[in-house]
């Protein structure tokens, strides 16, 4: 379970968190919505250890983050963020094998290659595997780091927008992807994003943020209501059911 | 000497770091304690060199240029070794060169500063370019 505990955070005088207190349940996944500036990303990074707090603390299965040594922490929580950019050159296997860097600091064992055959494979980037990844479309790189943070092999599986960049087909198969982590690999995958109807349609619960705060979390069927959404983002939200899926329409 | 061996078994964390900060905390990595002591460990290295044979700005650039050139690769494993290599050839072959050659003709430190800037200059005007 990953606990948050009166979490603070502000940059300059601008508060971002403003006493955030929260509990992520282990399994399945759980998405943060809510307008730009609500402080999501941000909360994340804190959870994912990238960013320290200004007050309150972060526990994941007991273990305070900001003072479990790095490499515990490593084989149990994962962390992607939106902007990955790297100046080496690398193949898409080289990038997946670094995952296994926390369980085998970088000297790849048997087990370890068939760890990273075996995201490959999830992903289904083993037609790629030798390729560059600058020579990648950004739906094929976003999957080969989402590999990368999976063959890590953590409970909990953090991604800051996942789905950014991504056009419709490679989002739907990127989120497909991301449920069948949860639900074949019993990863704990917790999502930042934007779409509020991908929140509804693939995940567990949801939690809403605004102005640094969590105003709302619950089940898709409990947030996706309009009385919810407006109050999360200001604006009116029909919301339809379709499909099995609580759908807002708000163009 | 030591220090550089020292530095080389350490090169699967250096690979780590080279992939940026997030990416290293995510892998575990205590990256300020990492940084620190690889710092620690280059300004070693360069106090000596520079003691042993003087300053030369772009010596450095160009031995770790080449070195990428040469190998290809990323991995420090394969681009530390042979950027030493890159090295002990430039100083000893060019030295090698001007005393015999050309007889005293100059100092090697004027040739490897311009060769190094022109190099370093091609490489910046070639990032620009892009």
């Amino acid at each position: 379970m990953i606990e948050l505990t009166d979490l603070t955070k502000a940059y300059g005088s601008r508060t971002v968190l403003d006493d955030v207190s929260l509990r992520i349940e282990p399994g399945g996944v759980t998405s943060i919505i809510g307008p730009n500036g609500a402080g999501k990303s941000t909360m994340l990074t804190i959870i994912g250890r990238l960013l320290g707090a200004d007050g309150g603390r972060v526990t994941v299965d007991g273990m305070d983050v900001a003072d479990t040594p790095g490499r515990d922490m490593a084989r149990r929580l994962s962390i992607l963020r939106q902007e990955n950019r790297f100046t080496t050159r690398l193949t898409v296997r080289e990038l997946v094998g670094f995952g296994r860097y926390p369980h085998s600091r970088g000297r790849l064992t048997d087990e370890c290659r068939a760890r990273v055959e075996a995201a490959l494979g999830f992903l289904d980037l083993v037609p790629l595997a030798d390729r560059f990844l600058d020579e990648l479309s950004g739906g094929q790189r976003q999957r080969a780091y989402v590999a990368m943070v999976l063959c890590q092999d953590t409970d909990y599986v953090l991604l800051d927008e996942p789905l950014n960049n991504l056009d419709m087909k490679h989002a739907v198969s990127m989120m497909r992807q991301i449920r069948r982590a949860a639900d074949t690999l019993g990863r704990t995958v917790v999502i930042v994003i934007h779409d509020i109807n991908f929140a509804s349609a693939y995940s567990d619960r949801i939690i809403a943020m605004r102005d640094g705060r969590v105003v709302h979390a619950g089940t898709p069927a409990e947030i996706m209501t309009p009385e919810v959404l407006e109050d999360v983002f200001d604006l009116e939200v029909r919301v339809e059911e379709i499909a099995g899926s609580r759908i807002g329409v708000y163009y | 000497m030591l220090v550089g061996v020292l530095v080389w078994r350490r090169h699967r964390l250096l690979d780590v770091l080279s992939l940026g900060r997030d990416t290293a905390v995510n892998l575990g990595v205590d990256h300020t304690r990492a940084a620190v002591r690889i710092l620690m460990a280059v300004s070693l290295l360069t106090a000596v060199s520079t003691a042993l044979v003087g300053p030369m700005t772009f010596f450095g650039f160009m031995a770790a240029t080449l070195a990428y050139q040469v190998t290809g690769r990323h991995e420090h494993r394969y681009v530390l070794p042979t950027a030493f290599l890159v090295g002990l050839c430039a100083l000893v072959g060019g030295q090698f060169v001007l005393e015999h050659l050309l007889g005293h003709a100059g100092t090697l430190s004027v040739v490897v500063e311009f060769t190094g800037g022109a190099l370093f200059l091609y490489f910046l005007l070639r990032k620009a370019a892009r």
